[in-house]
């Protein structure tokens, strides 16, 4: 696989199927497309978005900040095979 | 399908012609004898008893009682020595024993900030008989500080990669079929800083903070901000705090030789000391069984 020149981060929310699961916890997924070893999974208590202590917002920025920052890594590795 | 005790006999009286036995054992043949043919493909057998060259072999329709799923299928999950040949029917921990090890001894780490707690999961693999399952990263936020928390995600089919990891203050809630618990960690206590508000020259210097500093002997401050001569050794230092007042603390810091304080200076509590343990391939001792149908 080669390098990748620009990130773009899809993110998706994932339910569990279930209501007890899926009322508690609000799972975003990070994942870049050709590279499924960085793709994250982030859950977030729903009940600390409703408290405003956590926003959406927030908690996607940084989810896309890790996906990315995984992805940087990723990248290296593929360099670094390109010399193997 | 009719049965064979159903169905009449036909047979011509009188005489019997060669012509009409050959027709009626030839009808037999081919209605009656070909429908119990398991090599014949039109029959209620076809896929479910299967011809081959050395017999007879279960087809993929031949569906246990009550089940969707044909029993040579079923088979695919297990091995001919008698032993499981999928992780499906591998739990990744039992009650003190093991069957899996994880590939990292610290998966969880944990951090807080506000009211906040967030737990992030690295990437490892679990060591299994029949190889290993790699898992992805993940987080889980929003949770309580000063808090255990056993991590798990559910994983019916223990495939791996990414799956939602979650954590939960009730141990029983990590005994169910397809989940793998990860592990425990205590998520620390937020930082917060006070500021420093008179400070004795002692063996072990006392310092009084603006406010009640909430804190608890053995936990650690960081220093910062103090301008006074000799007081400025403090800053960027950690020491470990005894609490004497709800607003002061010790430090085994000799002063008796520093000028006396006037203003300034700054103690943040350390956040960093947290439990972490269990999860798969955790337990006591190193047993391992091997799965052996009877």
């Amino acid at each position: 696989m080669g390098l990748r020149d620009s990130v773009n981060v899809t993110v998706r929310r994932v339910l569990f199927g279930n209501p007890h699961d899926d009322a508690k916890w609000l799972v975003l997924e990070g994942s870049v497309e050709g590279a499924p070893a960085v793709t994250k999974r982030r859950a977030i208590n729903t009940a600390a978005l409703a408290d405003g202590s956590l926003t959406l917002a927030d908690e996607k920025s940084a989810l896309i900040a890790d996906v990315e920052e995984y992805l940087a890594r990723w990248n290296a590795v593929q360099a670094g095979l390109k010399d193997l | 399908m009719k049965s064979v005790k159903d169905i009449p006999f036909r047979f011509p009286s009188g005489p019997v012609r060669w012509e009409d036995l050959a027709s009626i054992l030839g009808v037999w043949q081919r209605e009656i004898l070909a429908e119990f043919d398991i090599r014949n493909a039109e029959t209620v057998f076809s896929s479910g008893l299967v011809a081959t060259t050395t017999g007879v072999t279960l087809g993929a329709q031949a569906l246990p009682s009550g089940r969707t799923v044909g029993v040579p299928a079923l088979f695919t999950y297990i091995g001919d020595a008698g032993r499981a040949a999928s992780q499906r029917f591998l739990w990744p921990i039992t009650a003190a024993n093991r069957n899996s090890v994880q590939s990292a001894a610290t998966i969880l780490t944990a951090t807080s900030g506000g009211a906040n707690s967030t737990i992030a999961v690295a990437a490892h693999s679990v060591k299994f008989d029949f190889g290993s399952v790699a898992y992805n990263s993940g987080s889980i936020a929003g949770l309580t500080p000063e808090t255990t928390y056993y991590v798990y995600a559910d994983d019916p089919t223990f495939a791996g990669g990414a799956v939602s990891y979650l954590a939960t203050t009730n141990p029983d809630n990590l005994i169910a079929q397809g989940r793998y618990y990860l592990g425990f960690i205590e998520t620390p206590f937020s930082g917060d800083t006070r500021s420093i508000d008179a400070a004795t020259n002692a063996a072990a210097v006392e310092f009084t903070t603006d406010a009640n500093h909430g804190w608890t002997t053995g936990q650690s401050v960081t220093f910062d901000d103090f301008t006074d001569a000799n007081w400025t050794a403090f800053n960027t230092t950690t020491q470990v705090i005894t609490v004497t007042a709800l607003d002061k603390f010790t430090v085994p810091v000799n002063t008796t030789t520093y000028g006396a304080y006037t203003s300034g200076g700054t103690a943040t509590r350390v956040t960093t000391a947290v439990q972490t343990g269990g999860g798969a391939g955790a337990g006591i001792g190193g047993y391992r069984w091997d799965y052996v149908i009877p």
